[in-house]
């Protein structure tokens, strides 16, 4: 190894703290990285996505199926690179621990530095982003189920269990960071609101080795919902699910809707937690503090960024102003109207073009040769002779052209 | 080795592990054993009842190599994430404990899954009888099968072996219509061995949508096509409405002049389920071009005709469609009765079947098939274990 130090830095999560554009930089600047001794091993922006999914065998709406292998890919570019690895999504927060011991077995080689980056915000910004996030992916319990789902003492939903499974830290840390060096482990902490915003990426930059000033963020970002625009996705999802494949709901509704049309209208309220939700969150918080001051992790930031501010007001989405949310569906169905329009316009054009190769077939069918083939055919239907005289005739021109 | 709990986990772990049965809540051994495997995670609670459950379904019969598999296996999808068994203090973080006799159906039925996909592809596959195929000559009587896809295969496997040929030229059509209930399991089935993973209340929720049956079991949209068709006249064309194989069966012999013959009957919802979430683990694990592989393995286990399974569990529609299904069917026994093609039996019939109360897939009769299914694809593991 010529003195070179084997490192993999495996970040594992959470959701939605910032690692989409923390992703992005990597990936965009994987070359460069590369030449200062950095391996961010992905061909595609989604790599470590689909190998998380591999990992964790993980269905995800059908993409789980261009995932086979892809773990296995990925560890295996890590272990043949001397320098240093970076490994980062977010969904790997939920890893059970024998997928824990698979991943963590997989990438260790000899004297492997094995570090363990795992980003984390205060859980009153991250409640609410979540479950926009769950109706960005087709779900339709409302908000106040979400919540009390959230604090039922058995999570027994399927949301409190994923939820928790990201986001609980301790527990997170717990699944993961077991068998690893204390000080090996990164906890970088989500600056609070109003921090500088180069912040959380100069963090993140301290833990992976890269000058912060180099490779700097591009304007990509997930830009959260409002209140009666997230209202109104849910029960467009109450319509859709069942009906629209899935395909169809990422490209139209998350892409074309929400990323690209709804998410820019600035003047809806943003989601905030109720009043009781939210002490409920702060104390939890608070406790999280405190376990996590004990166990001696490497902190990037201040832990007390986990330590929910004061109060939003809120806006229930549950029970929000129907004028907004029609104000809402009126420019989402205009959205899709001038979709469909364009969609209508391509048709007009493929209808064109299947005309011209249709007169083609005709003038094709007119000629003489043609005829006496297709009569020859018809008589093989009643004629037992000329049956067998075509039988012959596609044996000897050495391929079935049989309707199949 | 850490902590009591994990001392105790592992004793228990190594008294399933010996073929035990006994439940977490009865285990009084706190004493770890000695060969605790130190790479492997502490084992949950899922983990552990699985190890239980596969050694109840065997009889108590040591499975060490199966039960060591078990504990290596992630459980796929989404769940709860490694389940604690009750122990004081309770942890304070991280999933509730729960009793591992206590455990929800589908955490078992996940994890088995898993564990049955991990099994598959080390077990050799059935081999596929391509049938003989016998010439369409124009002295034997000539038949194509349409409707209900279960009940085709099977019929048509009995009138193959009667003596009539399979083809389109110059053939009598026969549409096989069953209740309405029936023909969308034998659609899903269809589906699902071809390796798909769309769940049963989806394909109501789709047909429900779109206000009619799927294409393949749309019975009357199916004979009034064929009558379309340039050289099939009225009298090529019949509809044979039964409640099961075996009267389809029946008629249909009937029909076509040849000597009557019993039907095999194939799969229950429980069972296609299963295969559902075998393909869906499998597309992963070994890659969609493999899932058809693997989805004929998982059948023949769960066909194997030496080791049947108990008697299957009715089919149920979803409690959200029943309405609907209701209605389709008197909508296309009215279409039957007023058609200008022949109907053979009671076009009545295709009422969905009248049970309790409409439900779903019977959960804990899944697990009981993945159970026997992971036994049998144990046993059946090719190379050394």
């Amino acid at each position: 190894m010529n003195g070179v130090t084997r490192r993999v830095l495996l970040h594992v999560g959470a959701p939605k703290t910032g690692t989409s554009f923390v992703q992005d930089i990597l990936f965009t600047h994987r070359e460069q990285l590369r030449a200062r001794g950095i391996l961010y091993p992905a061909d595609r922006q989604d790599a470590h996505f689909l190998a998380a999914l591999d990992l964790m065998d993980l269905p995800w709406g059908g993409l789980e199926r261009q995932a086979t292998g892809a773990w296995d890919r990925l560890a295996a570019e890590v272990r043949d690179w001397p320098g240093t690895s970076i490994i980062s999504h977010e969904i790997l927060g939920t890893a059970s621990r024998v997928q824990v011991a698979r991943a963590l077995e997989s990438l260790e080689q000899g004297d492997t530095e094995l570090h363990l980056v795992y980003s984390a915000r205060d859980l009153v910004r991250q409640i609410p982003a979540e479950w926009q996030e769950n109706v960005k992916h087709r779900r339709t319990r409302t908000y106040g189920r979400f919540l009390d789902d959230l604090r039922s003492e058995d999570r027994r939903s399927e949301m409190a269990q994923w939820f928790w499974g990201v986001q609980e830290v301790p527990d997170v840390l717990d699944r993961w960071a077991s068998t690893i060096d204390r000080q090996r482990v990164h906890l970088v902490t989500v600056p609070p609101p109003g921090a500088s915003p180069t912040l959380l990426w100069e963090r993140f930059a301290g833990v992976f080795g890269i000058d912060p000033t180099e490779f700097t963020p591009s304007d990509r970002a997930n830009t959260s919902l409002g209140v009666p625009e997230s209202a109104m996705v849910r029960r467009l999802n109450v319509e859709l699910n069942g009906v629209l494949p899935n395909e169809h709901y990422r490209s139209l509704v998350r892409e074309m809707l929400v990323h690209r049309n709804l998410s820019q209208r600035p003047d809806s309220p943003r989601l905030a937690l109720p009043a009781d939700v939210h002490v409920w969150a702060s104390d939890l918080g608070r406790r999280w503090v405190s376990e996590l001051a004990l166990r001696g992790y490497d902190v990037v930031g201040e832990l007390d960024d986990l330590v929910p501010g004061e109060p939003r007001p809120f806006a229930d989405p549950d029970h929000c102003d129907e004028r907004a949310v029609a104000d809402a569906a009126v420019d989402a169905l205009a959205i899709m109207t001038q979709e469909a329009a364009k969609l209508r316009d391509v048709e007009v054009e493929l209808h064109g073009v299947i005309g011209d190769l249709t007169a083609q077939l005709e003038r094709f069918r007119g000629t003489r040769t043609y005829r006496a083939k297709e009569k020859l055919v018809r008589l093989s239907e009643t004629n037992v002779l000329a049956r067998a005289g075509l039988w012959v005739y596609r044996r000897l021109r050495g391929r079935n052209s049989r309707p199949a | 080795m850490t902590s009591s709990y994990e001392q105790a986990v592992w004793a228990w772990a190594a008294h399933l592990r010996s073929g035990g049965t006994t439940p977490w809540s009865e285990h009084g051994t706190r004493e770890a054993p000695t060969d605790v495997p130190t790479r492997t995670p502490v084992p949950d609670a899922v983990h552990l009842e699985l190890v239980r459950r596969l050694n109840l379904a065997s009889g108590g019969r040591p499975l060490p190599w199966l039960a060591d598999h078990v504990l290596t296996v992630g459980a796929p999808g989404r769940g709860r994430v490694d389940v604690p068994l009750p122990w004081e203090p309770a942890p304070q973080f991280g999933t509730r404990p729960i009793d591992p006799s206590h455990l929800p159906v589908e955490e078992l039925l996940r994890l088995a899954v898993g564990v049955l996909a991990t099994l598959l592809p080390d077990v050799r596959p059935p081999r596929m009888d391509p049938g003989t195929t016998r010439w369409p000559l124009p002295w034997r009587r000539r038949f194509r099968l349409h409707g209900s896809p279960g009940t085709v295969a099977a019929v048509r496997e009995g009138l193959l072996a009667s003596g009539p040929v399979e083809s389109d030229w110059r053939a009598v059509h026969v549409v096989l219509a069953r209740p309405v209930d029936v023909m969308m399991a034998e659609q899903w089935s269809r589906t699902i061995h071809a390796g798909g993973t769309s769940p049963w209340n989806s394909l109501w929720r789709r047909a429900v949508a779109a206000d009619r049956l799927p294409r393949p079991v749309d019975v009357a949209t199916i004979a009034a096509r064929l009558l379309r068709q340039p050289g099939v006249r009225e009298r090529d064309v019949h509809v044979v409405a039964a409640r099961d194989t075996a009267g389809a069966a029946s008629l249909t012999a009937a029909l076509l002049s040849v000597p009557p013959f019993h039907p095999e009957q194939h799969g229950e919802l429980a069972a296609i389920d299963l295969v559902r979430r075998v393909n869906v683990v499998g597309a992963i694990a070994a890659g969609p071009r493999r899932v058809r592989e693997l989805t004929a393995t998982a059948v023949s286990l769960l066909d194997d005709p030496a080791a049947p399974l108990p008697e299957p569990s009715p089919v149920l529609v979803p409690r959200r469609a029943l309405t609907w299904a209701r209605a389709v069917a008197a909508r296309t026994t009215d279409q039957l009765s007023r058609a200008d093609y022949a109907v053979h039996g009671d076009p009545e019939v295709l009422a969905p079947s009248e049970h309790q109360q409409p439900g779903t897939i019977d959960r804990e009769r899944t697990l009981e098939l993945a159970l026997a299914a992971c036994l049998r694809a144990w046993q059946r593991q090719e190379g050394p274990r």
